[in-house]
């Protein structure tokens, strides 16, 4: 009898836990999101990216994002899955149409966006360009790195090193976005400065790694003499990368990369890619999302806010934060 | 018995069918709560779906009735896009969607700024088109289709968000449903078999005592006592029921054992009874002896002096004068013993008995009696103690001899006493027997009553001594075939008081 007493107990325990666990569980799924109340938000801002799943563009929505939730500010991300530039200017329009509080947008091309971002402005949407400028626009202001000083760091770091027979290519996306042809005209202007010549300009379409490996491999096939390259994006620098490594050209082939990838990371620390010039998308997304907000509040905010251009090669990689 | 609670069946049944009806109720309300939230998660899952696309269905419908009026110009379509505005304008007000993620919540924003342009546009467009300025109203319309689409884009996300969240929210809700199925079917099992257990630990609990009462009771009914005691381990009515069993069946076994013991004692009583019964009856019957043997011996005088004077009547002198004798000795035997006499009396009695001695032994026996001085008869002496000596000497001095015996008393003063000599000239003694008859002790040996009279020698000696307060009364010489001598030597006067009373309690202890 005793035993039954306490099986008895037992299974009423079993039981009370058992409400208890069934009655949160259910609760979960109801009230998950119930914290959130995004109407306290005071304004609503639109980030236009240039490419979604990019690891620099996702630097930068998670700067915008950890801004916007200090602020108290609501923003949307919008980016098309490739490189597309009529999406993004309807992204653009459709912000317009929505008559959102301001526009953080990337310039693929400066002369198709002008007159959009001038017809938001007008419509008293302030915008805000980040990482390409289009200056011919009445932007409020500008967020990035200054592309023409970023050429002339790796130019300056590739003539620190600079080898007698040096055949120099770059490796560029198709489409001339400002921040990149910004960053080509510096490069080259600094290596006009000390009389080097650039032997080719290889576009890659819509970056892709294998893309960007397929072409190396083609310049290096038809051009053995090239011994230096210069990537002008994250996603070209690891395509060029792959192709010294397949062609066993590791050393003798220098390449200077752009942009933040643990990858690219990991092949400065093979010495691969000798040297990286790196922009701070994190820091691009927070202080575009800041300054739209200051600018909101009535301040006074800086036609060109830097975020600044970092190098790091071999000697220096693992003071890489971030 | 009162360790323990008392836990009564009713108790225990109420407990459990309590727990029966808490398990039950508890199983209903997590399959109430558990189907509550899964049917909110499924009115929530459609809900957004269904205002997602009322929301759509309003902006198509509008959309198609602005260009039927910009394109036919019928008051109709304008009248019916001003109430679906109207329509839409209030559906968005009373929007209520759950928001999951900030996009979404963006996008629903998105559409609310949208619909004012769009309205901005379509009035715009209007306007131009009720002024014929086609190029005008192309523009704004073409303005208003791009904002319909970013619309219809933007409820597409929105719906697409909702799928994907709902998805997430449909798993969850299967998952918990299965999840709660599993949890109730282990419910229900373990009641059933906690139920069951229960059942078969009850009733046995109950009917196993019950079975064993029902033994017992069949046993004891039979008579058997011998029976086990009935083990009841909870505190219910079984219990005191089988205790109280057991109690009766041990007192009863007790009240048996004791009448038994009871019966037994009785019986031996009854023995007893019957031998004291025998006992008693041999004591009447020695007591009849007793009586029978008795014979008034005022009849037996009566009777001898009624003979002693036929026999003088028939001239028989001899007769008479020997019945006579006899007649005087059994009186004055017969006489009260603690009585005091003067020795005159006990040497006329001593005469009467030697007289008839004499007639029985004839010449065999020669008595003497010497008196010294008459004056000494008169000395006080206790009854009957000349003769039980004088007895002695005849029976050991003439009797048992072949030879004539001579009897010797003779009476004499000495040193303020009355010796009194009784010798013969019989076997005599050896000394310890002499020793043993003047010592204190009294045993059978030593005390040899006197063939007449009954009294002992012995007895005589201590009579004398207390009668007297002397102890140094009696000595005896003797010495074997060459006779005793038995010498008293009394004093004149007998002892203070209280003397005569220990001779009394004496005679009476004789």
């Amino acid at each position: 009898m005793k035993k039954l007493v306490i099986s008895i107990i037992i299974f009423i325990i079993l039981l009370a836990v058992c409400a208890v666990y069934l009655t949160f569980t259910g609760r979960e799924i109801n009230h998950a999101n119930e914290e959130m109340n995004y109407d306290d938000y005071k304004y609503h801002f639109v980030i236009i990216t240039q490419q979604k799943n990019d690891i620099f563009w996702n630097k930068v929505e998670e700067g915008a994002r950890a801004a916007a939730k200090d602020l108290k500010v609501a923003i949307q991300c919008i980016s098309s899955e490739h490189v597309d530039i009529q999406h993004e200017i309807d992204s653009l329009e459709l912000a317009i149409a929505s008559r959102v509080d301001g526009i953080i947008t990337h310039v693929p091309e400066e002369d198709k966006l002008v007159p959009i971002i001038d017809k938001a402005v007008e419509r008293d949407i302030p915008v805000i360009t980040i990482d390409t400028d289009a200056p011919k626009s009445k932007r409020i202001s500008y967020v990035g790195a200054n592309n023409y000083a970023t050429g002339e760091k790796a130019a300056n770091e590739l003539l620190k090193e600079m080898p007698e027979d040096a055949v120099i290519a770059i490796i560029a996306e198709n489409n001339k976005s400002s921040r990149q042809n910004m960053m080509i005209q510096g490069f080259i202007d600094k290596l006009a400065e000390e009389k080097v010549e650039i032997k080719k300009i290889i576009d890659v379409y819509n970056p892709d790694t294998m893309e960007a490996m397929d072409k190396t491999q083609l310049l290096i096939n038809s051009d053995p003499d090239v011994n230096i390259l210069f990537c002008t994006n994250s996603v070209s620098t690891i395509g060029a990368a792959r192709a010294i490594v397949d062609l066993n050209l590791v050393g003798k082939i220098k390449i200077i990369g752009f942009g933040d990838h643990p990858e690219i990371r990991r092949l400065v620390e093979k010495k691969v890619i000798s040297t990286i010039v790196v922009q701070d998308p994190y820091l691009m997304g927070k202080l575009a999302v800041q300054n739209m907000n200051d600018y909101k509040n009535g301040k006074q905010i800086s036609e060109f806010i830097n975020t600044g251009v970092k190098v790091f090669s071999w000697e220096n990689i693992n003071a890489f934060e971030q | 018995m009162s360790d323990k609670k008392f836990f009564s069946l009713r108790k225990k049944l109420i407990l459990f069918f309590l727990f029966l009806v808490a398990t039950m109720i508890a199983v209903s309300y997590i399959v109430y709560i558990n189907s509550l939230n899964t049917t909110n998660g499924f009115i929530v899952l459609m809900r957004n779906l269904i205002v997602l696309n009322n929301l759509s269905d309003n902006i198509n419908l509008i959309q198609q009735n602005l260009e039927e009026y910009i394109n036919i110009k019928t008051g109709e379509a304008l009248d019916k896009y001003n109430s679906y505005y109207y329509n839409l304008t209030k559906e968005i007000e009373n929007f209520s969607l759950d928001f999951t993620t900030e996009n979404e919540y963006m996008a629903f924003n998105n559409i609310k700024g949208m619909v004012v342009t769009y309205a901005e546009e379509a009035d715009k467009a209007i306007w131009a088109s009720r002024g014929r300025d086609a190029g005008k109203t192309l523009i704004h319309m073409n303005e208003c289709r791009k904002i319909y689409g970013y619309m219809e884009e933007q409820i597409k996300y929105l719906v697409f968000s909702c799928l994907s969240r709902n998805e997430l929210i449909f798993y969850t809700l299967i998952k918990n449903m299965s999840r709660v199925q599993t949890i109730i079917i282990i419910f229900i099992l373990g009641t059933g078999v906690l139920t069951m257990i229960f059942a078969v630990a009850f009733s046995r609990d109950v009917t196993r005592p019950i079975l064993e009462l029902t033994r017992s009771a069949k046993s004891v009914s039979i008579g058997n006592f011998d029976i086990q005691t009935i083990k009841s381990g909870g505190k219910d009515e079984i219990s005191i029921l089988a205790s109280a069993f057991n109690m009766m069946a041990s007192n009863i076994k007790r009240l048996i054992d004791e009448i038994k013991e009871k019966a037994e004692i009785e019986s031996k009583l009854r023995q007893r009874e019957v031998e004291n019964l025998e006992i008693s009856n041999l004591l009447k019957e020695t007591e009849l002896r007793a009586l029978q043997s008795q014979i008034n011996p005022h009849f037996l005088f009566n009777t001898l002096s009624c003979i002693a004077n036929t026999a003088l009547l028939e001239g028989a002198n001899n007769t008479c004068d020997l019945l006579e004798s006899v007649s005087d000795l059994l009186r004055y035997n017969l006489r009260q013993i603690d009585k005091e006499v003067k020795l005159q009396d006990e040497v006329r009695n001593l005469n009467t008995y030697v007289f008839i001695q004499k007639a029985r032994y004839k010449n065999r026996v020669n008595f003497e009696l010497s008196i010294e001085d008459e004056s000494l008869l008169q000395l006080p002496i206790p009854c009957l103690t000349l003769q039980p000596i004088v007895e002695n000497a005849f029976i050991h001095g003439v009797e048992k001899c072949e030879k004539p015996g001579k009897v010797f008393v003779s009476v004499y003063k000495n040193n303020n006493r009355v010796i009194i000599e009784i010798s013969d000239t019989g076997m005599g003694m050896e000394q310890e027997t002499v020793k043993k008859i003047l010592s204190d002790k009294d045993d059978e040996a030593s005390n040899i009553k006197g063939h007449t009279t009954g009294i002992g020698i012995k007895n005589v000696i201590k009579r004398l001594q207390l009668f007297y307060g002397v102890n140094d009364i009696v000595h005896i010489e003797s010495a074997i075939n060459m006779g005793t001598k038995v010498i008293l030597s009394l004093p004149f006067e007998k002892a203070s008081v209280n003397n005569p009373v220990n001779s009394n309690e004496l005679c009476k202890r004789m």
